[in-house]
């Protein structure tokens, strides 16, 4: 097994965060998305797990069909490709010791969990420091470590309320709704704080610094509300939710073709795409409507608008109108599911997004590849591993300890 | 709030130099992080007429950025350009694939004259492939990368943020940064192609890593691993789902099973003869509806008398029961038929107890959850959103406001943490309130350095100073349209 290992390795060798070694105990989403892209990138990522209270994403759908276990979610392993597993009771005064020998000859530790967990295992920065001078800790609590919501718990999707991008999505005449994926959780927490992850490593790199990041969720979710904050300061004007209209544009909107629940998104900026867009519907006597002509027109009868392009929608299949638009120059995408994306879509396929990886007990499956490419050190995807499958190894070729203490620490309760 | 100064902290990328050639949105988010973390952000603009307004976008995302107007279309402003390009670190672009090719400042271009330069393209769909022509804007690329359809009912409905444009922005920021780490370690530059496609079908996380090869399609029906979460397969072949998180509940089970053995495996990895044992007791198939009884009890947006809460009270119905009940609202809901019914389905995915007996459990989707719904929003349409927020989370109760952007400004915990800054703006004749950094790093503190830069503000201090053109040259420069 571990010669395996150290060959898988060796192949690490000319990716850009070879080298560096994290000690990750994030579970859940957003921490085990940051360590992904490292551990992608050549970190060595230790995922350090606890038998007792199993990481929920574990048991959590997608599963191939028909297996069962703790090793089989496609959500986990998705999650969590190019990291080592070791299993540890951090409960135990011996796990908080086998912890902090491993901090000692990491660069990096990672949690998510709440402000007081860490420090409760003796495990807090502050300690830290004193075991490894020139340690990045990387903390992403809810709310922070002061203020007076800083105790309060929520997920993913009421943290996208919290930070008022629930308030800007949806009808004007409709309730307010949801992104569908937690969006903060899947991308600006962790994007965020890989960022400030890599920063502080560039900068230890050149001053021999390390130090404390916290990203709190909150805050770092309204950072991507952009202009919406400075249009209230600056303007008094309290943005909300305008559907599917842009105020530049229109057609601008999601419509229905033929099929059942089949849809394209349109959108029509200048004239230009105007001209086009009209010529693809075969100029029918409306286009030439004055109602319709200028942007200022239609964005006056847009209701009305919407009504048209459906009605030429709606003869169509979502995939032949984006390709008659996208002919002349005009913006459209089918509102694709994922088995379009899995299997249909042509351009995936092309660049290569998805990996496909050989798993043990989950069969071939597919894994996202990671959305940007290096020319020179492009990423690697190895397979998610098994809950505590590398905990040997750690402790035999990264710990060096010897055979008799594994067994004994294992007796004891310490190494699950 | 944080004054406005000039820096002498010493910042994670300082002395790096990033050539920014005018990207949108997304590009710019980009450069407003790397600018944030003390990189050299030049954004190199195509000269405009000097009274060109700044827009909001630009005063956000353009601070701790220089500017400079380069015309990259002229033979002059090329050869500028090249000269920048040697002191630089990272250039950043975000044109349709080809454009940069035939403007002569492509990645091909530019190594051979700094071959330690960082190059990131940011495109909608990549440099190859077949899409990679297409225009897009946000919209479309969250239509085909799959995220609109799983946003709102129907029609699929746009976030009123750009959310594949920042998405795509942290990406090719993350990027860059990984290709410098590269570069301190072997000295050499890199190619960075960033697509905002591939950024959104990231997101979808669960859709992949099940799909197999053989096109198999993936098991769609939630269930989970533990013995008292899981799915399992009945006489006639179909699916019976259970779920349990209490230790009450779960022993309830054992119980109810006869096997008082199992009660403390609630966690076990081990569970076939539990399996079994359910299999064989209930022959029955239970349909299992589209949508979980968890979900659909006060799960998600609720209305207040003054807008809307977040709630998510998985765990926690009693507590929300007994809260409704101290203001006199919980309905019959005290009463020990409906306590049955709420402790039954509180517990996530529990139908263990109702799986016995399809007409209980159509009862349950059909009729009483319903009424609980009834109730729970009667109660939050009496309270406004923070005696919501705040009563909810003192009983523990997962439940956050749905914030519009005045709120946040006003947001007591926000306030707490000093995360809003003010910048003076001289040339506007006002201090503007804007959001801080989305981390904080105790080593390296953010601050803001400067306000966003007027088109070509920093002209003089960077052809003059930074290239060592004369006034002379500059003058003709300028008369040839190139700067």
């Amino acid at each position: 097994m571990s010669s395996e290992i150290k060959e898988e390795m060796l192949q690490t060798r000319r990716l850009p965060l070879q080298g560096i070694r994290i000690a990750d105990f994030t579970w859940w989403g957003v921490g085990p998305y940051v360590t992904r892209m490292l551990a992608n990138h050549g970190a060595e990522v230790i995922r350090i797990e606890s038998i007792s209270r199993v990481d929920p994403i574990r048991g959590t759908i997608p599963f191939t069909q028909g297996k069962i276990g703790l090793n089989v979610s496609g959500y986990f392993n998705n999650f969590n490709p190019s990291k080592l597993g070791m299993t540890l009771n951090v409960s135990h005064p011996k796990g908080v010791e086998i912890a902090k020998r491993l901090i000692a000859i990491s660069d990096v530790v990672a949690d998510n969990f709440t402000p007081h967990v860490m420090e409760n295992w003796g495990l807090g920065y502050e300690e830290l420091v004193k075991i490894k001078p020139d340690i990045i800790v990387l903390s992403m609590p809810l709310m922070g470590r002061v203020g007076p919501y800083k105790d309060f718990g929520a997920y993913g999707h009421q943290i996208e309320s919290l930070a008022g991008l629930s308030s800007l999505t949806g009808f004007p005449d409709r309730p307010p709704v949801g992104s569908g994926i937690a969006w903060p959780d899947f991308t600006c927490n962790p994007y965020h704080a890989t960022t400030a992850l890599l920063a502080a490593l560039h900068y230890r790199n050149r001053t021999g610094k390390g130090q404390f990041i916290e990203l709190t969720q909150f805050e770092s979710s309204v950072c991507v509300l952009e202009t919406a904050i400075l249009d209230y300061t600056v303007n008094k004007r309290v943005q909300t939710r305008h559907g599917n209209h842009l105020p530049n544009a229109a057609p601008h909107a999601v419509y229905r073709c033929q099929g059942d629940d089949r849809w394209c998104a349109i959108a029509v900026f200048s004239d230009e795409e105007w001209k086009a867009f009209c010529n693809v519907l075969g100029k029918p006597p409306w286009t030439k409507d004055e109602r319709f002509f200028t942007l200022l027109a239609r964005k006056k009868n847009e209701e009305e608008l919407d009504r048209l392009v459906e009605a030429w929608t709606i003869e169509r299949t979502a995939e032949e109108v984006m390709i008659l638009m996208q002919g002349v120059g005009v913006a459209a995408g089918v509102v694709q599911t994922g088995e379009d994306l899995l299997t249909h879509d042509s351009h995936l396929r092309a660049r290569g997004f998805y990996w496909v990886l050989d798993h043990p007990e989950a069969g071939r499956t597919t894994y996202d590849g990671v959305p940007f490419k290096l020319s020179a050190t492009p990423a690697q995807l190895r397979r998610a591993h098994l809950l505590g499958e590398h905990t040997d190894f750690v402790c035999k070729d990264i710990l060096g300890m010897p055979e008799e203490e594994i067994n004994q620490l294992i007796v004891d309760g310490v190494l699950q | 709030m944080v004054e406005s100064t000039i820096g002498k902290q010493m910042l994670p990328l300082e002395g790096i130099r990033v050539l920014d050639l005018g990207t949108m949105t997304p590009g710019k988010y980009c450069t407003f992080l790397l600018g944030d973390l003390g990189a050299e952000v030049i954004r190199v603009e195509r000269p405009t007429a000097p009274s060109a307004a700044i827009s909001d976008e630009d005063l956000v995302l353009n601070r701790n950025k220089r500017s400079i107007a380069l015309n990259l279309r002229t033979e002059e402003g090329k050869q500028v350009f090249y000269q920048l390009v040697q002191s630089a670190d990272v250039i950043l672009e975000g044109n349709r694939p080809g454009v940069t090719r035939r403007m002569g400042v492509d990645y091909d271009t530019v190594k051979g004259i700094n071959p330690n330069i960082i190059y990131c393209s940011l495109s909608g769909f990549g440099q190859d492939g077949p899409y990679h022509q297409f225009p897009g804007f946000d919209l479309i690329f969250m239509a085909i990368g799959g995220l609109l359809g799983l946003i709102g009912g129907r029609p699929p409905i746009v976030p009123g943020i750009y959310v594949s444009d920042v998405g795509s922005g942290l990406l090719a920021t993350i990027g860059i940064l990984t290709a410098l780490l590269a570069r301190q370690r072997t000295g050499k530059g890199q190619f960075v192609d960033v697509a905002m496609l591939d950024g959104v079908v990231s997101w979808l996380s669960t859709i992949s890593g099940v799909q197999r090869l053989s096109g198999e399609p993936s098991q769609e029906m939630p269930g989970w691993v533990m013995p008292g979460y899981n799915v399992y397969e009945t006489k006639d072949s179909k699916y019976l789902a259970l779920g349990i998180f209490r230790p009450q509940s779960w022993q309830a089970l054992c119980q109810t099973l006869g096997r008082e053995d199992f009660i403390d495996q609630q966690w076990a990895m081990q569970f076939y003869d539990l399996r079994k044992e359910i299999v064989t007791r209930n022959g029955t198939t239970l349909a299992l509806p589209a949508a979980f009884p968890v979900r659909t009890m006060g799960t998600g947006l609720q209305e207040c008398k003054d807008g809307w809460v977040n709630l998510y009270p998985i765990g926690r119905m009693n507590e929300l029961l007994e809260w409704m009940d101290s203001k006199g609202m919980a309905g019959d809901l005290m009463e020990p038929e409906w306590q049955e019914v709420v402790r039954r389905g509180g517990d996530a995915f529990a139908i263990a107890a109702l799986m016995d007996d399809l007409e209980a459990f159509r009862r349950y989707i059909e009729e009483q959850v319903p009424h609980i719904n009834e109730l729970i929003r009667a109660f939050f349409k009496a309270h406004t959103m923070k005696e919501i927020c705040e009563e909810g989370q003192k009983r523990r109760i997962p439940v956050l406001p749905c914030n519009t952007t005045k709120d946040l400004l006003e947001d007591p915990q926000l306030l707490a943490l000093g995360f809003f800054v003010d910048i003076e703006h001289p040339e506007l004749g006002a201090t503007l309130r804007y959001p801080g950094a989305p981390y904080r790093l105790s080593e390296t503190p953010w601050q803001i350095e400067r306000r966003a830069p007027l088109i070509g503000e920093h002209n003089l201090e960077i052809y003059e100073k930074g290239l060592g053109f004369s006034r002379e040259e500059l003058r003709l420069l300028k008369e040839e349209g190139a700067i």
